[in-house]
């Protein structure tokens, strides 16, 4: 029998794909990861660093995977933790203050209730491997995980993977790809109230008025550029109370959405179109079933598992954010916004109600 | 030869031996900053015997190599290739100073300097509110630092160089006259506020002072070259970082999108070339000029609408459009505004800087004949872009 492809669930953020990887974990034969790049690249600010051009070591290798990520870890002793944090800090070895290694947040969390013991198994046999790309460490990482939980795949999903869809698509060529879409006005509003992609926006800023980023050099130079709020988020003066007043607005998430709808779309149509499907959060919501056949056909594992669906189902909630609660300006904001990734969607077929009118 | 010729010829000797012996001496605060290092230069290039005498704060290279450092770079940047470094080396000196310290942190000048010519042209420009102390402590207890190391040497002239923009939210016509503190208008931020408090420090000091008020402060008017990027510079980098945080979002985004913008849509921009307020500046040093208040601006006024409409386009952005009020702002549009709220002074509220009084001591201003065109403007713009911004964007690209 010949071995399944891996598999990436792929999305905007905010779309729905933490439930995803919920489901993924409750299947038998997958093994589930859960948001190593979206952390790897600390918040899709260092992806060269965990994609590098040049092959490397299993020692430094592990060091990507390993080493503490600047903004999460500010995030952490700030008293910000994303839901998606799952490290046990009550009874695992880790503390906020000391730094937290990357995939000791949520990756190694989700797949083992010792997260610790599962780390220091990894790090041993990582550190251990020869030179080789990082595609190869990635792919002898998870095969290990595969082999220690008997898992016969692996499905990797990050919040907010579009924005590194073109490194995926060329690591993982052998790779199929479940694109999970979600309404944009509703990703837009969740997106702007989330930790994490306020985190990476904020970054974004930085990294443009300071000229580099504030979390990997002392370069203050370009100083007297940033805004009064943005310097309060600088890495020396960065307060939970200054996150929390900095202005980003669902319109601003909106774009977001698009660029990254588009981006991703423009990638993912080279993946042939057998090894990639589109899934709406929406009908994951509304038509569960029908929804999890899908999803479950597209791991190639053969026939679905029907367990795994029924107790999928009891995981399958409700959504939230409505657009529609916004102010009306801000509507029409975050409706022209969303407008050209709505536009790249429709010209695949997907569309919501109401996604151009106002 | 008449008598008369031969009296004036004995005339001219004797000041010549005069000037030999006791040559015109400046000694500058700023002096490495835009006007200051403009100014020592036109001294130089007009005067071959006048000294100057740098307070400058050493940094890591030390004064004097640091003031000859930017000497050196501005008369390239102006276009004076070499032709001024002997001059640069044999007629300037630098003493480590401070404006911050009483005295300037100054111990003892060579009485040679005493009865000189002063020239106070540091400043701090940073405009944004959390600099507001700091801003204070560089332009009012700088200035009374200033003040007091002028008393002790016992200077002939003070020359002080403000801003036009003290005029802070009055419009139309605005004098060459002290600002009025309690007339009902008022500043539109903190640097405007600390030049007025120190123009007032100057004017009671009981030395006679000029106070100079150059307008928005460009390049040089020939070669676009500038030694810093601030005023038009700085708003023309809040614009460009605006567009690459925006562009991080989606790559594509600010080519197509049109931001509004506050601002006079019949308002003008007052521009003035470095060289020429350095010219002007000097000019009413070598006339005499009474003390009293001197705009260097209205020289090149230019539609604001087209002004920075020419700005966008240059870095690849739709012509802005302008509105009154924040309400009419989205939220992209407020993020815009925040990054460059702090030039709102010079794009809201009509204000034309009348000169009288300058160009009364004049023989000819700077810009007589000047025309600031589209093509000079974008000469300006892209030189900014290639000089400066360019480089930038090889920073963070990744």
């Amino acid at each position: 029998m010949s071995r399944p492809r891996p598999v990436f669930v792929v999305g905007t953020g905010r779309c729905g794909s933490t439930l995803v990887s919920t489901l993924m974990r409750e299947h038998p034969e997958v093994l589930s990861i859960s948001e190593l790049f979206s952390f790897v690249t600390d918040l899709g600010s260092l992806i060269p660093r965990a994609f590098p051009a040049e092959p490397l070591s299993g020692r430094e290798f592990w060091s990507v995977m390993a080493d503490p990520s600047p903004r999460l870890n500010q995030l952490l002793r700030a008293g910000l933790r994303m839901g998606e944090i799952v490290y046990p800090f009550g009874s695992g070895r880790y503390r906020v203050d000391g730094g937290v290694p990357t995939v000791s947040m949520t990756m190694l969390p989700h797949i083992d209730d010792d997260p610790d013991g599962l780390f220091d198994a990894l790090a041993a046999a990582m550190q251990a491997r020869g030179v080789a790309s990082a595609a190869e460490h990635y792919r002898g990482m998870f095969e290990l995980l595969m082999r220690r939980y008997d898992r016969r795949t692996w499905v990797e999903r990050s919040g907010g993977s579009l924005r590194i869809i073109r490194r995926l698509v060329d690591a993982f060529p052998e790779a199929r790809f479940v694109h999970l879409v979600r309404d944009g006005r509703n990703t837009a509003i969740s997106m702007s109230q989330h930790v994490g992609f306020r985190m990476a926006l904020i970054g974004y800023a930085l990294l443009e008025f300071l000229g580099v980023d504030p979390w990997e050099s002392d370069d203050r130079s370009e100083i007297d550029d940033l805004t009064d709020d943005l310097a309060g988020l600088l890495p020396e003066n960065f307060t939970a109370e200054a996150f929390a007043d900095y202005d980003i607005s669902p319109s601003l998430c909106g774009h977001y959405w698009s660029g990254e709808i588009k981006r991703g779309l423009a990638v993912l149509r080279e993946v042939p179109a057998e090894r990639r499907m589109t899934l709406r959060y929406e009908d994951l919501l509304l038509r569960p079933r029908a929804s999890l056949e899908r999803l479950g056909a597209a791991l190639g594992l053969g026939p679905v598992d029907r367990a795994w669906i029924d107790k999928s189902l009891r995981r399958i909630g409700r959504g939230r954010s409505s657009w529609q609660a916004l102010a009306e300006a801000e509507q029409r904001e975050l409706q022209d916004a969303c407008a050209p990734g709505f536009a790249a969607l429709a010209a695949e077929g997907i569309r919501w109600p109401d996604q151009c009118g106002h | 030869m008449s008598a008369a010729t031969v009296a004036n010829e004995q005339a001219t000797r004797y000041v010549l031996l005069l000037r030999m012996l006791c040559p015109p001496r400046h000694v500058f605060t700023g002096a490495t900053g835009l006007v200051g290092s403009a100014t020592v230069l036109e001294i130089l290039k007009t005067d071959p015997d006048a000294r100057v005498l740098g307070l400058v704060r050493p940094g890591s290279e030390g004064a004097q190599q640091r003031f000859v450092a930017t000497l050196e770079r501005g008369a390239r940047l102006y276009g004076l290739g070499g032709s001024l470094d002997q001059a640069i080396h044999s007629r300037c000196e630098a003493v480590a100073a401070d404006v911050h310290e009483p005295r300037c942190g100054v111990d003892a000048l060579p009485p040679e300097w005493r009865g000189a010519e002063m020239w106070h042209c540091a400043a701090a420009l940073q405009f944004h509110d959390r600099f507001r102390a700091k801003v204070m402590r560089t332009n009012v207890e700088g200035t009374a630092n200033v003040v007091g190391l002028a008393k002790e040497l016992g200077v002939g002239v003070l020359n002080f160089v403000s801003t036009a923009y003290v005029a802070g939210t009055r419009r139309g016509l605005i004098r060459e006259e002290p600002v009025l503190e309690n007339d009902g208008f008022s500043t539109n931020n903190h640097y405007e506020r600390s030049k007025v408090i120190a123009e007032r420090m100057v004017r009671e000091s009981g030395i006679p002072a000029r106070i100079l008020r150059p307008s928005i402060v460009i390049g040089h008017s020939r070669t676009y070259g500038t030694l810093n990027f601030n005023g038009l510079y700085g708003f023309m980098r809040g614009v460009w970082k605006f567009r690459r945080m925006m562009a991080r979002t989606q790559a594509d985004l600010m080519n197509t999108l049109e931001v509004r913008l506050i601002a006079d849509p019949d308002g003008e921009l007052d521009l003035i070339p470095v060289d020429f307020v350095a010219r002007d500046a000097l000019g009413l040093s070598r006339a005499g000029a009474d003390p009293g208040v001197y705009h260097l601006a209205s020289v090149a006024r230019r539609p604001t609408q087209r002004t920075l409409g020419l700005i966008f386009e240059s870095l690849g952005l739709r012509w802005p459009t302008f509105v009154d009020t924040r309400e009419e702002l989205t939220w992209i549009d407020r993020k815009l505004d925040a990054g460059v709220r702090v030039y709102n002074a010079y794009v809201v509220g009509a204000k034309y800087f009348d000169r009288t009084e300058t160009d009364r001591h004049l023989e000819r201003p700077a810009g007589a004949d000047y025309e600031l065109t589209d093509e000079h403007l974008l000469g300006f713009y892209q030189w900014y872009i290639d000089q400066d911004l360019a480089h930038r964007t090889r920073k963070v690209t990744e």
